[in-house]
């Protein structure tokens, strides 16, 4: 992937450059995640002394890759300021990217390279650590080679500086729920705080990690698909040598089998990442996606499993190192698992798989929502369905004030039979049924929801509180501990592991201990050098086309609350200080205008309202644009613009922002057409399609010349 | 006359001389106790002053109408009664009921047998009358408790008639002589009293010149003819002038046993001279002197007017607790008045008995009366945060003679709160309401119910759950006594109004102690309002909930915003390379003030994952705070620079991830919005195509004019005149029924019944046959119901002659409904086939509008799932909506286009019922994602008013609906309410038993 970017961010300058040879091999270092390479071949050509808008560009990119943000940002300014294009923004996210990591440090570990920002984070520092070396130690023999130099992790503390740093926009985060990245041969890993429950971070990185070491082991040219399926099925490799579907992966691949609605190989093969499924009146439904995209990933996963189980622990090398000779991936697997061809392969696993136990029942994704979030927005099914969050906070409050039963009786109102069982709501029963005297019930109805929900942190606490009070003082820490590997930061739950480790004599007493400290510190000692301190402030990226839906879809209430509706008088004033209210036009076809000059859509439209104006002031219609601007602003506006001949035959008129309250006008341009009785006719927003607008208005005033009987 | 019988006759003698001479005791006794009373008013009437004529008119009739009806009209009334044996022998017989009327008997035939008796039989009765009377001696029949009773009452008159005598002013002697030492000083000279030394002097035409002293103002008052009696305020100089009978050689002044100096005597008869007046009483008297003998004039009484202290009111604008909380930063509109009669020197407050400086008034010139409202802060007051202080309005007069006195409002009772503390104080008690509605929800989820199958568990359950509804009534009706019932309260006002209706329908429906099973149909319709009332609290919880945490979250970003200020300005501090330590280390300070000001406006925000993600943030500040002193500490300039720029840009995070977390919950909270209007505009256009679906079957009808259509139209026609005119006459009786104060249990059956008789008209309107079957149909049950109910209670209240003829009507006019409605499905059944075949035709188009409903109403319900307030009613109006098309549909495929209008008609009611359920919804939405801005209504009172102006307590609207607490006695049952009535009346009565036994006897005299 890295060369296409590349060659794409060099663009059309690339091939006038002199040393197109040597750039081309320090893409060829960058592919190959061999940064120091790349270093090399810059220093030897000069290029930090370069004035090369190409050679600039891609010294940046390699400045980046390397973790040196300052000398990225730096670069790619100059390398702007000299020509080049930057259409991928490269100059804006290098910039992001030093800001939101202002003040890092960084811990070596092993070749790793651990950078956090001095505080909490560093709790689970060393963990990266641990966890990448393992995967190195376990993994590297399955795919591989093990990339070369150094690998650069970081850990985000919020979603914020993860957007800013990850070339992802925020449209795409929230949508995808993508919470870690590998990418400019660095990983990118959120925190697990960022998330109000926490997450299992350790196998997110291990898949991470696994991404860099198939992309390096295929000499980049591992599909999507392929790297998926590997990465999902090595992930948990580190710690535990069998591979496990996870409950919701194994549902959602019995649905698609059942059903027969498997996620077909051409719909993975273009992107997971663009599986969406969609409402009927069009909008993504994120829920529906995430399941359908997990249903892709549980069948990569055991695509994988399945050509392991039909070769040997080498056939991702081989297939691997067929697909870095050039070699179709899809018959390079086929090829390594002892198929002919690829059909053949997958339909040998989709044979393999239908015979497979799994479960069957309904599992819902978990939602997750960075930096924020309420209890209820934890839950699949609250997070959706406020009726039913509702019955939850009802539970909720009953159960605080000891209302043991009647919580109970509430809860059970939470409940739609045709929803996926809820973890929260399993959670919150489970405390209520154990607190109302019947904690076996409780820990059999929590058992059972953390099968089906094992990275839900909150369930495990849950369980952890009712097994202490029961005495149950192994099985709690257990509890206890599942909890905090998803969510080391919880401090509470922290502090219950410590107490029952100490009382089970546990050596991890210890450990928990300074973790503990930690927390209640607020983190570690600031010992280390940071990476740099240049620190700013940054917008996060918009995804253009939603950015521009929402800036012109009007808003549904003014829209709805005007048409129909008799106009709201108004006061404002002409240009030249005259006063003129909505009541004088009464009998005219009236269109107000709402309009700022500093609003480059309201500008394009205001010609075709002066011509229109200017057509049909005859047959009794008045253009009125309205801005609650500064009269000498306005004025200074029409002057500058006043050689464009037709722009203002409109009145302009300056109002103190009581016709924007009365009209709800919440986004400009916004168009009022108004009928000769006063009545709202149409409104339009934005300055797109005007043609409604202009139907309407031809209309209002045919009624008038021709005496059209209403 | 057997010797039985006479023994007993003079047995019965007996008991009437017994009562005769306890009569003439009680007699006397009053006679005394009247003479007591006489000795009191007149020495009042002598302390008072009153014109002695005048008293002796008012003296002598009250003694003469007090003897007749005290002593007089008692005893000749009972003085006959006394003598009737017949009487005597009834009063035996009441104590003693085994007697079963012989000694009566006997007393009767004291002449012996009549006719045929048998003198045996009654000398029988007389033995048996006098053994078993024999034990009830005259002493207890006429027990002499009564006289003693009087003598006692006599003793304790007489005590206060001497006491009274000898301790008022002027004692025994001054009382004495009001009564009989005249009326002038001449008179008393004329009477010859005696002076101490020698004969009396004869002085008279008084005349006092009363001098004031200056603070007063007054100008001097000449009195002629004077009594003598010096009466004026202390400090006021009395020159008399006097004129002897006879020349005199010399004459002194006297006046407080001192000699004034400047009496002198021109003409041999005229003296003069002066005294002043003094704080204290006395006499004034001449001594003449003549032919070397001293006379004495009378003592004329020195009487001072006190000067009396200022009257002083003070009250807060708006506040009538009897504490009042007010924030110490907030100006107290004190309404204060002082006024003196003489003056005012100054007003002061007073904080707990201290003075304050400055004085709210020091008027320069001569001032009687001020009035003001004065606005003071309690903190410019010197009240303390916390402290509940007394404030007291001190008014001091201008009396620089006796001094100047002082006269103080009624405290006022004041706790100070802190800073915002009257929102403070509203979070409070939101919260504190909030637990109580959640525990009244409790109850309701963890009761067993139904609680049983006969009446009397129906009507005990009623009284739990009037008994759970209490404690939320009782602080609601707390808060709300404090000001008018807020914005924030409409749902929980609803909530308390649902758990009203269902107390009064169940004491209304259910009969205590009843074993027989439950009316079915009131068990179903209990059920129902358990639901709506479970419903209803349920909203309400979740408002005050969504409140409470939007006015958490609120704070916390105000505590944000001041952060981030800090922040701001430590980045700006460590920026400077010479920044000076101590700037540093302040700005730091500060930053780190406001991250505890985060932490603790954290723990108002219940919600452990908001919690977990903020003090995250918040713990690693604090720890880079402390890092940064560190390195001050050790004069590591750089490093502390460094560091500090570090934390500010993590303080400015923080405020920024709060804020984004705000902003993401408004989202959130508006996110049902879109859907909403989606649905609305939908079913919009469902109304829209179901009306004009009507419109097109009614211009059908109107079509031509067949002699079937004709006749259909004129029963519609009746039918619609008829529930008019039920409408009417109900409405009129429901009013009366106010007037003559029926009872509760019997206006809620009326209101049904009326509620029932709207329906029915709406429907009859509507030309919708079905609905104005069925509403015909309860029209009459719950009309009849209210019969019953009157019948039953008609021993007790019955109607009055008019209401009966009233209610009569309304009976008639509601089986006439019934038979119209009747005679147009007859009408119907024959149908018209020309209408029909148009009916037919519309079929396909309610089909397809029904099908458009379908659609509306999942989008309407899943449009409800995702909005943060419940749209209440919506589930009843779609589901009626796509009853009544499927209905309509059936309707018009018959060819039954009568039936079908109406149907379509009521189908469109019920599709804007359901728009009207959902934009309230909507609404209130909105609200909560607004109040999440601007806070949950804390700070000003007022602007958290329902919006829309006018009177708060306005019908109509239901957050315009009067907000009216029930009365106790509405929730008791009839038994239970005559029960407490009497157990009121048997003891003492109790202050809450005196309106209702006032109205018990009410009843009484209306039977």
């Amino acid at each position: 992937m890295m060369p296409f970017l590349l060659w794409w961010a060099l663009g059309p300058v690339a091939s006038a450059a002199s040393p197109d040879a040597d750039l081309r091999a320090v893409s060829v270092c960058i592919d190959d995640q061999d940064v120091a390479c790349a270093q090399a071949i810059l220093t030897r050509l000069g290029a930090s002394t370069s004035d090369d808008p190409n050679v600039l560009a891609i010294s940046a990119l390699v400045a980046f890759s390397a973790g040196d943000y300052p000398l990225a940002s730096d670069t790619m300014k100059r390398a702007v300021s000299k020509g080049f294009p930057d259409r991928g923004g490269d100059a804006a996210l290098y910039e992001r990217t030093m800001f939101a990591t202002a003040g890092w440090v960084e811990a070596p570990v092993g070749r790793f390279r651990v950078r956090y920002r001095p505080g909490l984070d560093a709790l689970i520092a060393p963990e990266i650590g641990d966890v990448l070396i393992a995967t190195d130690k376990v993994v590297g023999p399955l795919l591989g080679e093990i990339p070369p130099g150094n690998t650069i992790v970081e850990l985000f503390p919020d979603g914020r500086s993860f957007i800013a740093a990850s070339s992802l926009t925020q449209d795409d985060v929230q949508s995808t729920g993508v919470i870690a990245l590998s990418k400019w041969t660095r990983l990118l890993v959120t925190s697990p705080r960022t998330l109000g429950r926490g997450y299992d971070w350790r196998s997110t990185l291990s898949h991470e990690y696994i991404h860099l070491m198939v992309a390096h082991d295929s000499g980049n040219n591992a599909p999507v698909w392929l790297q998926e399926g590997i990465a999902k099925y090595l992930e948990g490799r580190w710690q535990d040598p069998r591979f496990l579907l996870s409950a919701e992966s194994q549902a959602w691949l019995a649905e698609g089998l059942k059903n027969k609605d498997l996620v077909t190989f051409e719909e993975i093969r273009q992107s997971i990442a663009k599986i969406k499924v969609f409402d009927p009146d069009g909008s993504i439904n994120v829920a529906a996606s995430a399941e359908r995209a997990g249903r892709a990933y549980a069948q990569l996963a055991t695509l994988v499993q399945f050509c392991f189980s039909k070769s040997d622990d080498k056939v991702l090398v081989h297939t691997l190192a067929a697909i870095k000779t050039g070699k179709d991936p899809e018959a390079a697997l086929a090829s390594a698992s002892g198929f002919t061809d690829f059909p053949t392969l997958l339909a040998a696993w989709e044979a393999w798989i239908r015979q497979q136990p799994l479960i069957s029942r309904r599992i819902a994704a978990l939602p997750t929502v960075l930096d924020g979030g309420n209890d209820a927005a934890l839950d699949p099914s609250f997070a959706k369905r406020k009726d039913l969050a509702n019955k939850l906070r009802l539970g909720d409050l009953l159960a605080e004030q000891k209302r043991w039963a009647a919580a109970l009786a509430e809860y059970a109102q939470a409940v739609d039979p045709d929803m996926p069982n809820a973890p929260l709501l399993a959670s919150r029963v489970a405390r209520a049924t154990a607190s109302a005297g019947n904690p076996d019930a409780a820990l059999n109805l929590l058992r059972a929801s953390l099968v089906d929900y094992p990275d839900f942190s909150p369930g495990w606490r849950v369980l952890g509180g009712i097994l202490s009070e029961r005495g149950i003082a192994r099985d709690a820490a257990a509890a206890y501990a599942h909890a905090v590997s998803l969510d080391p930061f919880d401090i509470t739950t922290q502090a219950k592991l410590r107490d029952l480790y100490a009382a089970l004599g546990d050596p991890r007493t210890k450990q928990s201990d300074a973790a503990l400290l930690m927390l209640r510190r607020g983190g570690e000692d600031v010992e280390r050098e940071p990476i740099h301190e240049r620190s700013g402030t940054y917008e996060l990226p918009r995804d253009p086309a939603v950015a521009e839906r929402e800036a012109s879809s009007p808003p549904p209430g003014a829209r709805i609350a005007l048409m129909g509706h008799t106009a709201p008088d108004f006061t404002a004033a002409t240009l030249s200080g005259v006063p003129i209210t909505l009541r004088e036009q009464r009998g005219k076809v009236v269109v107000l205008d709402f309009w700022a000059t500093w609003c480059g859509p309201c500008v394009s439209v205001m010609p075709k309202l002066s011509e229109l104006q200017q057509k049909e002031r005859a047959r009794g219609l008045v253009v009125i644009g309205l801005t609650d601007e500064p009269a000498p602003t306005v004025q200074r506006f029409a002057e500058i613009n006043a050689h464009k001949g037709t722009l203002f035959q409109q009145t302009l008129a300056i109002e103190d922002g009581g016709a924007r309250r009365a009209y709800g006008v919440s986004s400009i341009p916004m168009l009022v057409v108004i009928g000769r009785d006063g009545t709202v006719a149409n409104v339009h927003i934005g300055a797109g399609d005007l043609s409604e607008v202009m139907a309407t208005i031809d209309q209002l005033l045919g009624k008038a010349a021709g005496g059209a009987p209403e | 006359m057997n010797a039985e019988l006479a023994r007993v006759l003079e047995r019965v003698a007996a008991l009437a001389r017994r009562e005769r001479s306890l009569l003439v005791a009680a007699s006397l006794v009053r006679v005394l106790a009247l003479a007591a009373l006489a000795l009191v008013a007149a020495a009042v009437v002598a302390w008072a002053n009153v014109p002695r004529a005048t008293a002796a008119s008012w003296l002598t009739l009250g003694g003469g109408l007090g003897s007749w009806f005290i002593v007089g009209r008692p005893l000749f009334r009972a003085w006959a009664a006394a003598g009737d044996p017949l009487r005597q022998a009834r009063l035996v017989e009441a104590r003693e009921p085994a007697l079963r009327g012989r000694l009566v008997t006997a007393v009767t035939h004291a002449e012996g047998v009549r006719g045929a008796e048998s003198p045996a039989l009654l000398g029988l009765v007389a033995r048996r009358a006098w053994d078993l009377s024999a034990a009830h001696e005259p002493e207890l029949v006429h027990p002499s408790k009564g006289v003693r009773r009087w003598g006692a009452g006599a003793g304790v008159v007489w005590a206060v008639a001497l006491l009274a005598v000898l301790l008022g002013p002027g004692g025994g002697g001054g009382v004495w002589r009001f009564w009989f030492g005249g009326s002038g000083a001449l008179a008393a000279v004329e009477t010859g009293e005696t002076a101490i030394t020698g004969t009396p002097a004869r002085v008279g035409d008084l005349v006092l010149r009363y001098v004031y002293p200056d603070y007063t103002g007054l100008e001097p008052v000449e009195v002629v003819n004077s009594t003598g009696e010096a009466h004026a305020v202390p400090g006021t100089r009395v020159e008399v002038v006097a004129r002897t009978a006879s020349p005199i050689d010399g004459a002194s002044l006297v006046a407080y046993d001192q000699a004034a100096t400047d009496a002198t005597v021109a003409d041999g008869r005229r003296i003069s001279g002066s005294f002043l007046i003094t704080v204290d009483k006395g006499f004034w008297k001449i001594l003449t002197h003549a032919e070397g003998n001293t006379e004495e004039s009378k003592h004329f009484p020195i009487v001072p007017e006190p000067d009396l202290a200022p009257e002083v009111t003070a009250h807060v604008s708006g506040e009538s607790g009897a504490v009042i909380e007010w924030p110490s930063d907030k100006p107290l509109p004190v309404e204060l008045s002082a006024s003196d009669d003489y003056g005012l020197a100054r007003v002061v407050f007073e904080v707990d008995g201290r003075e304050v400086t400055p004085s709210i008034r020091s008027p320069q010139e001569r001032t009687r009366d001020v009035a003001d409202v004065v606005q003071r802060t309690p903190a410019s007051l010197g009240m303390r945060e916390g402290a509940t202080v007394q404030l007291v309005v001190a008014a001091w007069d201008n009396d620089t003679i006796s001094g100047s006195k002082v006269g103080r409002s009624a405290p006022l009772k004041i706790l100070v709160l802190g800073r915002d503390g009257v929102a403070r104080l509203d979070e409070a008690r939101r919260r504190e309401l909030l637990a109580a509605m959640v525990n009244a929800l409790g109850d309701f989820l963890e009761e067993t119910f139904p609680p049983g199958r006969s009446a009397s568990a129906y009507a005990s359950w009623g009284e739990a759950v009037n008994a759970r509804y209490l404690p939320l009534s009782a602080f609601l009706g707390s808060w709300t006594s404090r000001s008018s019932p807020t914005r924030e309260l409409v749902p929980v006002i609803a909530a308390l109004e649902d758990g009203r209706t269902l107390v009064r329908y169940t004491q209304v429906s259910f009969v205590a102690e009843s074993d027989a099973a439950a009316n079915a149909e009131s068990v179903a319709a209990v059920a129902a309002f358990r639901a709506s009332a479970i419903s209803g609290l349920e909203i309400a919880i979740l408002h005050l909930d969504a409140l409470i945490t939007s006015a958490a979250l609120k704070e916390l970003a105000e505590k944000a915003d001041m952060l981030d200020d800090a922040s701001k300005a430590l980045s700006a501090a460590a920026a400077r390379a010479d920044v000076p330590m101590g700037d540093l280390l302040l700005q730091l300070e500060s930053l780190s003030e406001f991250l505890t000001g985060v932490d603790k406006a954290l723990e108002g925000v219940r919600d452990e994952t908001m919690q977990d993600l903020v003090s995250d943030r918040t713990g690693e500040i604090h720890r880079l705070v402390d890092e940064v002193k560190a390195s001050l500490q050790a004069n590591d300039r750089p490093l502390a620079r460094t560091l500090a720029a570090r934390t500010a840009d993590r303080g400015t995070q923080l405020a920024q991830a709060i804020h984004d977390e705000i902003d993401r919950r408004k989202a959130r909270a508006k996110s049902g919005k879109g859907g909403a209007e989606s649905a609305i505009e939908m079913l919009r256009k469902v109304a829209e195509a179901e009306t004009k679906l009507a419109q097109a079957l009614r211009i059908e009808r109107n079509k031509g004019d067949t002699g079937w259509r004709s006749a259909v139209d004129g029963l519609w026609r009746r039918a619609q005149d008829t529930a008019d005119s039920l409408v009417v006459h109900l409405t009129d009786y429901r009013k009366d029924m106010d007037t003559t104060g029926r009872r509760f249990n019997e206006i809620a059956l009326a209101d049904d019944a009326l509620s029932q008789a709207s329906a029915l008209r709406d429907a009859i309107r509507a030309r919708d046959y079905q609905g104005a079957a069925g509403t015909s149909m309860s029209t009459q049950m719950s009309w009849g119901g209210y019969l019953d109910r009157v019948t039953v209670f008609s021993s007790r209240t019955p109607l009055t002659p008019s209401a009966r003829t009233d209610a009569e009507a309304i009976t008639r006019e509601t089986v006439a409904i019934g038979d119209l409605l009747e005679q147009l499905r007859r009408r119907d059944a024959q149908g018209d086939p020309a209408l029909g075949v148009a009916a037919r035709s519309h079929e396909t188009e309610q089909r397809e509008i029904g099908v458009q409903m379908a659609a509306a109403a999942a989008k309407a319900r899943q449009a409800a799932q995702e909005m943060t307030v419940t749209p209440r009613d919506l589930e009843p109006a779609l589901d009626g909506a796509v009853s009544r098309m499927g209905s309509a549909a059936e309707q018009l495929h018959a060819g039954d286009a009568m039936q079908g209008e109406g149907s379509a008609e009521a189908a469109a009611r019920h599709v804007r019922d359901a728009i009207k359920a959902l934009e309230d919804a909507n609404s209130a939405s909105q609200q909560q994602s607004d109040e999440m801005s601007s806070g949950g209504g804390g700070g000003d009172k007022q602007s958290d008013k329902p919006s829309g102006g006018g009177d708060p307590n306005e019908q109509g609207d239901p957050q315009h609906r009067r907000f009216e607490l029930p009365e106790p006695e509405e929730f008791r049952t009839p038994e239970q309410y005559r029960d407490e009535l009497l157990r009121g009346m048997e003891a003492d009565v109790p202050e809450e038993y005196r309106v209702l036994k006032r109205r018990y006897y009410d009843e009484l005299v209306h039977q």
